[in-house]
């Protein structure tokens, strides 16, 4: 296994994680059950290309890359939707979470594809910022604390792909989109589990 | 800018089909039927009515015009996506994968139809296609003008899979042509065929509004995707009310195409904070699952029903068929000309269509409309032969 992949593995174990606890457990956190399975799907799809076995990588290759981009363009919009708006029918019911992700996702690849591909990095920016903005209403309910902190490790590995270059290491070992994945696995858990309640 | 060398539009073969396969099934509603068919209540209703069905005509024409300025990006996202993301390329000269490839075509056409019918924003488009009371072949050609904005999205893994852009939109073909025959009443049950394809029978189930049809048999070929997703429903002896729970009541073929979005925008407008104008958007037509759905009584429902003369429905006709002809020569010359010209003519014939539903439905507006409309021809033809 390789360092991207065992990166890759981690990130994909907190998204089952998340997916197991919003879309099988909770009945009504679809939004955020969706984020995981987005999110998951596309580092599940990142563990087979970077792996040592290398006909798997090329063959997984593409469907990696468009899991990856509809992670970002319909993957984060579901988290921000989960936690600024838990009591919206569409972020609590599964229909309803899956054609707003599906509409948002179709979009997004669109607007990538014909050329426009800061999208995919703009859109879990703007939807990371949704939340911290949200951070200031006092009586969201949830646990403030630990959406902040989860804010906090997102932006981290934002600002990390944004100013490093692929080629760069970090701590001796660690790469850029690593970095990235690393602090999705400490980030992601720590805003689920810090959001709001479900209200109605 | 103009293309050359680009595929005549396939639809152009259809259209004489189309036409002579209605005529033919209006000729044999009224001699085997005497255009009658037992209705709610022992009653009887007309198989065709000419308003309905001229109006869907109508529909169906502005459908295809609409269709052809967008078929360059949708197509181009398709082939973008293909290019940027195909784990593979599916091998053109293998039979197999033609049918594999339509096979997967009709499952994400599946889920395409059911969220046309399941989230309110897609619905607004495919609303067009059911919004008439009857059921015939004319309903078929009844296609929404709108749908081309969120139908590409569904195909999109079809691209990632590997399945060439040219076997992508054969396979399109293929699934909406096949379901242009469903729509009849001529056509009784079929047996095991109802249960394993799209059929007459299982398709006036989908077009119905009695309680148990409403979202049911989504499938483009194979009503089996229905059977094993859980949204099959066989038809009763109870007779079928076709048209939609708002109904349009109108024969204009704009509105036909935007009345369901003006409803939106309304609902919209009214909700108070995100969720509920998210809710406006995404929502269920006929409500999440967990609220409980209105009860329809087929007894009470009326239907939209307009008088016309016979000399008014002969000029209206004769029009039409005016309009089938500039119809094929614009999908014809599309290709070659230019965006505005392509505009100006689609434009032409689409006031064309408002003008003579404005004239079925007795609007003061629309005899005048329909005469600057040839004056306006007949001054072009002048100064471009001048
Ligand atoms: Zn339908
Ligand atoms: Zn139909």
């Amino acid at each position: 296994m390789t360092p991207d992949s065992f990166s890759d593995l981690a990130l994909c174990l907190v998204c089952v994680g998340i997916l197991y606890r919003c879309w099988w457990l909770q009945a009504d956190r679809a939004a955020l059950g969706l984020a995981g399975l987005l999110i998951g799907l596309a580092a599940a799809l990142g563990v087979l290309r970077f792996s040592t076995w290398t006909e798997i990588g090329e063959l997984v290759k593409g469907i990696h890359q468009f899991a990856s981009v509809l992670a970002a363009v319909a993957g984060f919009p579901m988290l921000a939707l989960g936690i600024v708006r838990p009591d919206s029918t569409v972020a609590r019911h599964r229909a309803g979470a899956w054609w707003c992700a599906f509409v948002i996702g179709g979009f997004g690849i669109a607007v990538w594809v014909l050329g426009f591909k800061p999208w995919a990095q703009l859109v879990p920016a703007l939807s990371t910022l949704s939340i911290l903005v949200a951070l200031r209403k006092p009586n969201a309910g949830g646990d403030r604390l630990l959406r902040a902190l989860g804010v906090g490790f997102l932006f981290a590995g934002f600002t990390a792909v944004v100013l490093l270059t692929p080629t760069d290491v970090v701590f001796g070992m660690v790469t850029r989109v690593q970095l990235l994945h690393y602090a999705l696995v400490i980030g992601l858990p720590l805003l689920v589990i810090g959001a709001p309640r479900v209200n109605s | 800018m103009p293309q050359k060398n680009f595929p005549v539009n396939p639809i152009l073969y259809a259209i004489p089909v189309f036409m002579l396969t209605v005529a033919l099934e209006a000729f044999w509603a009224w001699r085997r039927h005497g255009n009658r068919i037992v209705d709610v209540g022992g009653r009887t209703r007309p198989i065709y009515q000419f308003a309905d069905a001229m109006s869907s005509l109508q529909i169906g024409v502005l459908s295809r015009i609409a269709a052809a300025f967008p078929r360059l990006l949708t197509v181009g996202i398709y082939v973008l996506v293909y290019q940027q993301f195909a784990v593979t390329s599916w091998d053109k000269s293998n039979p197999l994968a033609w049918l594999l490839a339509l096979l997967l075509y009709d499952f994400f056409y599946y889920w395409k139809h059911r969220a046309n019918h399941e989230v309110r924003i897609m619905w607004a488009g495919h609303v067009t296609h059911h919004n008439s009371e009857y059921f015939n072949l004319s309903t078929a050609l009844r296609q929404s003008s709108t749908t081309f904005v969120f139908d590409w999205m569904f195909y999109l893994p079809m691209a990632v899979l590997g399945v060439p852009p040219e076997m992508w939109i054969a396979a399109g073909l293929i699934d909406l042509l096949y379901q242009y025959w469903t729509h009849t009443e001529l056509i009784g049950r079929l047996g095991w065929f109802d249960r394993v394809f799209v059929s007459p029978s299982n398709h006036r189930v989908h077009h119905g509004q009695n309680d148990y049809c409403i979202d049911c048999n989504y499938g483009g070929i194979l009503i089996l995707w229905d059977r094993l997703f859980g949204t099959f429903e066989d038809e009763r002896p109870e007779p079928i009310v076709y048209g939609v729970r708002t109904p349009l009541a109108s024969v204009d073929p704009l509105w036909g195409n935007l009345h369901y979005y003006a409803l939106i925008w309304r609902d919209f407008r009214a909700a108070r904070g995100i969720d509920a104008k998210l809710d406006a958007i995404f929502a269920p037509p006929s409500g999440w699952r967990d609220e409980k759905l209105g009860h329809f009584e087929p007894l009470e429902f009326q239907r939209y029903e307009i008088k016309i003369g016979k000399r008014l429905a002969r000029y209206v006709t004769a029009q039409y068929a005016i309009t089938v002809v500039c119809l094929c020569v614009f999908l014809y010359r599309f290709p070659h000309w230019t965006v505005t010209q392509s505009m100006l003519a689609g434009l032409w014939i689409v006031i064309g269509l408002t003008a003579l539903a404005a004239m079925m439905a007795g609007r003061r507006w629309g005899a005048p409309l329909e005469i600057a409309r040839w004056a306006a021809a007949i001054a072009v033809a002048w100064a471009l032969v001048g």
